[in-house]
């Protein structure tokens, strides 16, 4: 089996090596006939690399610990639902993931190409090809899956306790495809530039690219904050941790990225900005990777540490000056078609949201980068936590909602300042209203009644769009909800776009509640006891030890009561893995629209005593609720329209028909 | 003038009766959200707050790193030193001492690294310092390229933007655009209306 893995592997390298200089020459010689192979060679490699996926995968479920990498990341005495997600708890595995992923991504954006990006397909797929090749030649020669060891061991070493958890099966893919997905857009960008392309051909495929890969991304890194609240039972789940901003990063300037690509997508502006950010997102999402491949600064989400850090650095720089490099040679002619009317239109919002997204992005780089500076310059390595990005990225944050409720108001090309005060007039009502009702109900600082206020003001321009929209429908004979559906039909981008900002609202709603509102107190209670947080009070009701063949869960029953009344009983401890000497903590979460109980047992004394930390944290839920309604935003933003469809068909039989011919 | 027409078929009669309606309604759906929002947060901060001391030992002990755990701060780490820190912050500050001096208690015994984040003096304010520097910086920058972008297009740019708006669908409506985006700038009753109504569902920017 090992040997098919190997076998699968080395076929996938030659079929995206072929591909990717196949395309090429046959670019350069007019050769049909090889570019038609190459593209084939480009879909035959994702099987290749699923196929070696699969057989990794029976290698874990079957214990098959001749391999080494299947023998330091299982054992026999771990869950069986566990083996089928465990390859890519390690390095090796990992890339394997991302290559098979990257390579089915890059085959399918291949056939699905449009007509308008068909001229510049062959060095999109030999950018494409080119980052498959980098994945698996990493994979090959410095992280083989397949790996033999000369003696079989009878076990193997078992997975790291951190991954056991059921977000092993969501989050970390989501999370790599989101970063490696970065990788299609930025294709598409660079095979245009190198063509020559270098009008707004790109844009739609780009965009439907750079929409999948950010919902992708989003989910996985709310799937992280979920996993990180559950798991590593700290009461949060976010902490700025290197890792976390690892991920954050190239979410950034993609963000701003499929913002701004509406600008030339409508206007034919921004051309040059738009090549600029997702090239830089490119660059951030292949920071990412490293980071959580083996990053240089520790985290408790670096799994596998290895020495290949530095080729994922090499890879990146060698991404970025060449891509920078293509960039400025085509620089002269990504001249905008239109100017810039005025500073109060459209156009001019998404670039100040597009400043914004880019000065998240540095602050944050700036803190995870500044300890190296310290090091350099003052020899000793301070910490840069928390509080750091808290004052810096948050009120960034909080100017990028505001732009939210404010830029999508605006016209395209120029506002008069009377129309415009008219336009905002109920969102800053609204916003104000809201953070006078936040301090009257006891916000008791300036900042979160704020932060309030910015997002209902945010969720006031969304809500005045559509009651607007829908009324004007209504009136020309349309039943509500009619009304309503069609509107949102009507400019799907547009208002996808507004249900993906509802989710955003709801984030950042969610995130000043449980970051400024928060409670929690330690208690150390013997069965039978009550201790009260607010008007919680939790009863310690006794504790139980389960050894199981890899570990020893403890386990606290709790009753929780609220204004006296018993409410349900919640189950909190941690599971100890004594070959690892570490825990893995399973929280107890009592979940509400309103707050959240978090109750975590950290340690059971001798004498039946247990140490709890009890959390009260508002609003949480709303961020695990923002996650679908952003997805459901991206995919009405990237439902297919149908006159665009219709059009396209007979263009496509035409092309069939050519190339069956030719 | 074919845009007139087109407005005056599709605007009811009486304009400004809609306005107020459709912003009564609005306010009261945007309001009854905002309500239901925030009688969510009006359940949570009911909560009886924590002694003042013990608030603040909390905010300590999330400014400082667990000196051999690296990364958590002491009120996350589980190590038994993490723990013994946790109890001399609240010795020091039934002492009387204040925050500034309970870290620096820290930063003397483990040094700076033991601080969540740098302090604000000295060579740190590199840290500090560069990002609102980097605002201001991004900002003027705007504020440039925006005034480079704005500049009149030369002869070969313009063709280009004819074009462009020529593939947009837009190229013969746009002096009639002109017009209705200079009379919206001049204002009346119903034209913040006729505005969202022309974004509203986007068929001059839309159709391809």
């Amino acid at each position: 089996m090992a040997d098919l893995g190997s076998i699968t592997m080395l076929l996938a390298i030659a079929l995206a090596v072929y591909a990717g200089i196949g395309s090429l020459v046959g670019q350069w010689r007019h050769a049909p006939d090889l570019l038609a192979s190459a593209r084939y060679a480009a879909y035959l490699t994702p099987l290749m690399l699923v196929t070696a996926m699969l057989v990794l995968v029976a290698a874990f479920v079957d214990h098959d610990f001749s391999l080494r990498y299947v023998a330091g990341n299982s054992n026999r005495a771990m869950d069986p639902w566990l083996t089928w997600v465990a390859f890519y708890a390690g390095n090796e595995g990992s890339l394997l993931f991302i290559a098979a992923i990257f390579s089915g991504a890059a085959a399918l954006a291949i056939r699905l190409a449009p007509d308008e990006v068909r001229p510049a397909l062959p060095f999109t797929t030999a950018v494409l090809m080119g980052v498959t090749v980098f994945f698996t030649g990493i994979m090959m020669t410095m992280a083989n899956p397949f790996y033999e060891l000369p003696v079989t061991p009878p076990d193997g070493q078992g997975i790291n306790p951190l991954l056991t958890h059921p977000g092993m099966f969501f989050h970390p893919p989501m999370l790599m495809s989101g970063l490696v997905g970065v990788g299609l857009p930025f294709a598409f960008a660079i095979g245009h530039l190198l063509a020559g392309q270098t009008g707004d051909e790109w844009v739609d495929t780009a965009r439907t690219w750079g929409l999948v890969v950010w919902a992708t991304l989003t989910v996985g890194l709310l799937l992280g904050a979920w996993w990180a609240y559950t798991i590593l039972g700290w009461g949060g789940y976010w902490a700025w941790d290197p890792v976390e901003n690892a991920g954050l990063l190239p979410w950034l300037p993609l963000t701003a990225f499929v913002h701004s690509i509406m600008v030339q997508k409508r206007r034919g502006m921004f051309r040059m900005w738009n090549i600029a950010l997702i090239i830089l997102a490119w660059g951030f999402a292949m920071y990412g990777m490293f980071m959580n491949r083996g990053g240089p600064v520790p985290s408790v989400h670096s799994f596998g540490q290895s020495t290949m850090g530095w080729v994922f650095l090499i890879f990146l720089a060698v991404n970025l000056i060449g891509a920078f490099a293509v960039f400025f040679w085509r620089y002269e002619r990504l001249k905008s078609a239109a100017p810039l009317e005025s500073r109060l239109s459209r156009e001019a919002a998404f670039l100040l949201n597009n400043v914004l997204f880019l000065m998240v992005a540095l602050v944050v780089l700036w803190g995870v980068v500044y300890p190296l500076v310290t090091d350099v310059f003052q020899g000793v390595i301070v910490t840069v936590g928390q509080p750091y990005f808290d004052i810096v990225a948050g009120p960034l944050f909080l100017a990028l909602v505001a732009l939210m409720g404010v830029g999508p108001l605006l016209p395209w090309r120029r506002a008069s300042a009377s129309g415009t005060m008219r336009l905002l007039r109920f969102p800053i009502i609204v916003g104000i209203i809201v953070a006078v009702i936040a301090v009257a109900l006891g916000a008791r600082a300036v900042l979160p009644a704020l932060a309030f206020g910015v997002c209902g003001l945010a969720a006031a321009g969304v809500l005045r769009e559509w009651v607007k929209g829908t009324q004007v429908r209504h009136t020309r004979g349309e039943g509500w909800p009619t009304a309503f559906g069609r509107l949102i039909m009507s400019n799907r981008p547009r208002y996808g776009g507004y249900i993906a900002h509802l989710g955003i609202v709801l984030l950042a709603f969610a995130a000043t509640g449980s970051s400024f509102y928060s409670v929690q107190e330690d208690f150390s209670l013997a069965p039978g006891e009550r201790a009260a947080l607010g008007s919680y009070e939790v009863e310690f009701l006794g504790s139980s030890s389960t050894p199981r063949p890899d570990r020893i869960e403890r386990r606290a029953v709790v009753q929780v009561y609220k204004d006296g009344q018993p409410l349900e009983q919640l189950q909190a401890g941690f599971a100890f893995y004594p070959a690892f000497s570490m825990a893995a903590t399973r929280a107890g979460i009592r979940q509400t629209p309103v707050e959240d109980l978090y109750v975590l047992a950290s340690e059971f004394t001798p004498d039946g005593r247990a140490l709890f930390r009890v959390h009260i944290n508002p609003l949480v839920v709303w961020l695990w609720i923002a996650g679908p309604i952003m997805v459901l935003g991206t995919v009405v933003s990237l439902w297919p329209e149908r006159q665009r469809a219709a059009a396209a068909l007979p263009a496509m039989r035409a092309m069939r028909a050519v190339r069956a011919t030719g | 003038m074919p845009y007139d027409t087109r407005c005056a078929r599709q605007a009811p009669a009486p304009g400004a009766m809609t306005h107020v309606a459709s912003v009564r309604r609005l306010a009261a759906a945007s309001l009854a959200s905002s309500a239901a929002a925030l009688a969510l947060l009006a359940c949570t901060t009911a909560v009886s707050p924590l002694p003042e001391s013990e608030q603040r030992a909390q905010a300590i002990d999330n400014s400082l790193i667990c000196p051999i755990c690296p990364g958590e701060t002491i009120d996350r780490s589980q190590v038994q030193l993490a723990k013994d820190m946790q109890v001399i912050v609240r010795e020091l500050i039934a002492e009387g001492r204040s925050d500034e001096e309970i870290l620096q208690f820290f930063v003397d015994r483990y040094g700076e690294r033991v601080l969540a984040a740098p302090p604000r003096e000295g060579f740190h304010w590199l840290v500090w310092g560069l990002p609102p520097a980097g605002m201001a910086l991004g900002l003027l920058a705007l504020f440039w390229v925006t005034q480079l972008m704005g500049r009149r297009p030369t002869e070969a740019q313009d063709s280009t933007l004819r074009q462009a708006q020529g593939e947009r669908g837009d190229a013969d409506l746009s002096p009639y655009l002109q017009q209705v985006e200079r009379e919206l700038g001049d204002g009346g009753p119903s034209d913040e209306w006729r505005g969202s109504r022309l974004r509203g569902n986007d068929g001059l920017e839309e159709d391809a």
